[in-house]
């Protein structure tokens, strides 16, 4: 090795003296693609916490944490990003349901807090919150499937002929096809009043599970075929799937999981604790409340018998629901269960005062659900003309075979789901409806399908229309006599908007029948005076505490007597607070708390 | 009628209330129907409570009337004229109300042409404006319970 090979390393420091090759760094950055993955943005007044943004993230760099208190349909919680994990590969933006999220064109931002490195996008604050670029779905492409498998349904024309189910129902592939729209967000299941395990269910669905799916129905409700077909379905109604798409066809779906089965009993399995073993329990009302208290308690041993006035079990579900919507063969395949899970049934029997009290001395404890079985009259003059007949007789009628007319022409006063029936049967009755409905048509209380369903028919709604009186013409039929009427506004926000008579106009309409179905009401003359004093109020309701028992102790209500949706889902929510409700009360002597 | 002072209407109201009240007290106590019944007392004590509003005026510790100002419906124009029956339902008992609350209103009104001065016109408006809001909400109740569906 010679000399100039030992000091040519020295040489290098010469470098250190002159101007370096490097390139400084600019003062502005050069601006991200405009659909760049930059730092996430969340339009947080339009999340409604689904989660499905933090289900699909391969890295698990997406929590979900709360910023506010859960509402219907919101679950108050949002995404907190951690990007130490996040790789920005923009599927949880692809997959949001409401489009809320999406990611700015920023690629920079330097911190000496590792901690600070996780944020919620709308949350905190960031410099690139108002970006317009970066990346967003695109328009028309959505890891959702937004559409809805159609559900096939009997032509208008034809089902008006026939008293067949309008629903055909799914296939097994379409049902497994709509189940795999489901996101899981559960969101639905905060929406339902009996809470049923909707995502787990459609999940077994999916999977082609359909003992499984069966098996989470069951679990907190007895009527689920009934459900399967006519729920009010408010599940529906907050599905996230359903803000940029259709909704899941989550009624439909229970349907066809029941529908698998001819026998329930054969596939169920319920987990059993029969903690309530030589306790005894009476149910008056055999309404889905009634059917739910008494099938839950009567699987935890208790023993329960059902007194029902009707000859069938099912409450309204069984009279007030014609048969093209929930066909019999589906009702009794619900209360052969309950049968078969222990229940003593007492059809075409109807409670009076005295049978009352001594049932409450023979009992543990008494639930009663006996739903609101009498109509509210028109209130006008002419109501009493022959031809003025009220919906709930002409459904109960005709279900239970009597023969029922309806002339030719029939006008059908309100706008709730019974005057739809009522419509619709008499229109398989061969007459010309028309609806009359005081208030417009997107306050109705019926269900919006039903609605569309009558119309389909044939069935003309009139609505903002205000029932003067009724007369009697020469030629036998009604005069139907109705003024306009003008909205006003509501008593309270969120309230219905109020129909106000504009007074000096009159409109005739010539019917054969008016059909009244302006509301329903409870009925208390069965009951003992000094109980219906105590649970009964000055409206015509009967309250409850939170375990479901009156202001008597050991006497438990539920149903359309108690809640004020009026709907079979609520029932059985009810029916199965109480099981809870009488679980305590005969096993833990509980004194409840009054509400 | 004629009325001389505000004392004299507001001693005239107080009995009005009054009269209502014991209307209603009977009608609870004869009521076979437990609602009605029920309904029938929660009138006696609304009754009592627009009595106890008017001695307050009376007596200086209100200033005046204060009516919501709730929309009327009209729905007591509209419907018929039920009787007192020992079985009365709830639903005629809410129609009777409403149309007590509408007389008193138009006895109000009426009385007004008797006035004899600007004070005494004022306060009758006050008490007229008063059974309509009465009248309103007895409205809304039978719109809320009777036509739930309509």
């Amino acid at each position: 090795m010679s000399l100039k090979h030992v000091l040519q390393p020295f040489n290098a420091w010469v470098q250190a003296f002159s101007k370096p090759y490097t390139i400084p760094m600019k003062d502005t950055m050069r601006p991200g693609a405009d659909r760049y993955r930059g730092w996430h943005i969340n339009d947080v007044e339009k999340c409604v916490g689904c989660g499905t943004c933090a289900d699909i993230c391969q890295n698990a760099a997406i929590d979900m944490v709360p910023v506010k208190d859960p509402v219907k349909g919101d679950s108050g919680l949002r995404p907190k990003i951690d990007y130490g994990r996040c790789c920005w590969c923009a599927l949880c933006v692809d997959v949001c349901t409401t489009g809320s999220l999406g990611m700015s064109n920023e690629y920079t931002w330097v911190e000496k807090d590792p901690e600070k490195c996780r944020y919620t996008p709308g949350v905190d604050a960031k410099p690139w919150d108002g970006s317009e670029k970066g990346w967003r779905q695109e328009e028309g492409f959505s890891l959702i499937v937004k559409d809805r498998v159609p559900m096939p349904m009997l032509d208008p024309k034809e089902r008006i002929k026939t008293w067949a189910e309008v629903v055909v129902g799914y296939s097994v592939e379409e049902a497994r096809k709509e189940a795999a729209r489901c996101v899981s967000c559960g969101l639905c299941v905060a929406a339902c009043p009996a809470h049923m395990h909707i995502p787990d269910y459609i999940g077994a669905i999916r999977d082609g599970d359909f003992e499984k799916a069966l098996d989470f129905i069951y679990d907190n409700n007895p009527m689920p075929e009934m459900c399967g077909k006519v729920c009010t379905r408010r599940c529906e109604g907050v599905c996230s799937v359903g803000i940029q798409g259709e909704p899941l066809a989550i009624r439909w779906l229970k349907r066809f999981a029941t529908e698998q089965f001819e026998d329930f009993a054969k596939v169920l399995h319920p987990e059993v604790k029969r903690v309530g073993e030589g306790k005894k329990v009476a149910v008056v009302g055999g309404g889905p409340s009634g059917v739910t208290v008494a099938y839950y308690l009567a699987v935890r041993g208790f023993e329960v018998t059902i007194y029902e006035a009707l000859p069938q079990l099912g409450g309204a579900t069984f009279f007030g629901i014609p048969k093209y919507r929930f066909p019999m063969p589906s009702l009794e395949k619900q209360v052969d269960l309950l049968k078969k899970a222990g229940v003593k049934i007492v059809t075409d029997h109807r409670v009076e005062k005295d049978e009352f009290r001594r049932l409450l001395e023979e009992n543990d404890a008494l639930f009663f659900g006996t739903g609101l079985m009498k109509p509210y009259k028109l209130g006008v003059p002419g109501e009493d003309l022959e031809g003025v007949i009220y919906a709930l007789d002409l459904l109960r009628d005709h279900h239970v075979g009597k023969k029922v007319e309806v002339g030719e022409s029939v006008v059908v006063v309100g706008g709730g789901n019974v005057a739809i029936d009522a419509s619709r049967v008499s229109r398989r009755l061969g007459a010309e409806v028309t609806i009359a409905y005081r208030r417009r048509r997107e306050d109705m209380p019926a269900d919006d399908e039903e609605i569309e369903d009558a119309e389909a028919e044939g069935i003309e709604l009139v609505t903002q229309s205000i029932p003067l009186r009724v007369e009697k013409l020469e030629n036998g039929k009604l005069d139907f006599i109705w003024g306009p009427a003008e909205m006003v506004p509501p008593d309270r926000p969120g309230g219905r908007p109020k129909p106000k008579l504009i007074e000096g106009v009159e409109n005739h309409l010539q019917v054969d029948r008016v059909i009244v179905a302006i509301g329903q009401k409870g009925e208390f003359e069965w009951m003992p005076e000094e109980v219906a004093e105590k649970v009964v109020t000055s409206r015509g309701w009967v309250e409850v505490d939170e375990t479901g028992m009156t202001q008597w102790p050991g006497i438990f209500a539920g149903g359309d007597l108690v809640n004020s949706t009026a709907d079979a889902i609520s029932a059985i929510a009810d029916g199965l607070k109480a099981v809870e409700g009488i679980q305590q009360f005969t096993l833990e002597g509980l004194s409840v708390s009054k509400s | 009628m004629e009325f001389n002072s505000i004392q004299e209407v507001l001693d005239f109201a107080v009995r009005q209330e009054q009269k209502a009240g014991r209307f209603y007290g009977l009608m609870a106590e004869k009521s076979t129907d437990v609602v009605a019944r029920k309904f029938f007392r929660e009138m006696v004590g609304e009754e009592r409570k627009h009595e106890a509003k008017l001695k307050a005026i009376k007596s200086g510790k209100l200033s005046g009337f204060s009516g919501q100002g709730t929309p009327q419906m009209n729905l007591t124009e509209v419907l018929g004229e039920p009787v007192f029956r020992e079985d009365i339902t709830l639903q005629e008992g809410l129609i009777i109300a409403m149309r007590a609350e509408k007389d008193a209103y138009e006895m109000y009104e009426g009385l007004k042409a008797f006035a004899r001065d600007e004070e005494l016109k004022k306060i009758l408006e006050g008490l007229a404006a008063e059974e309509l809001e009465h009248k309103a909400r007895m409205e809304s109740i039978y719109d809320q319970v009777v036509q739930r569906e309509n």
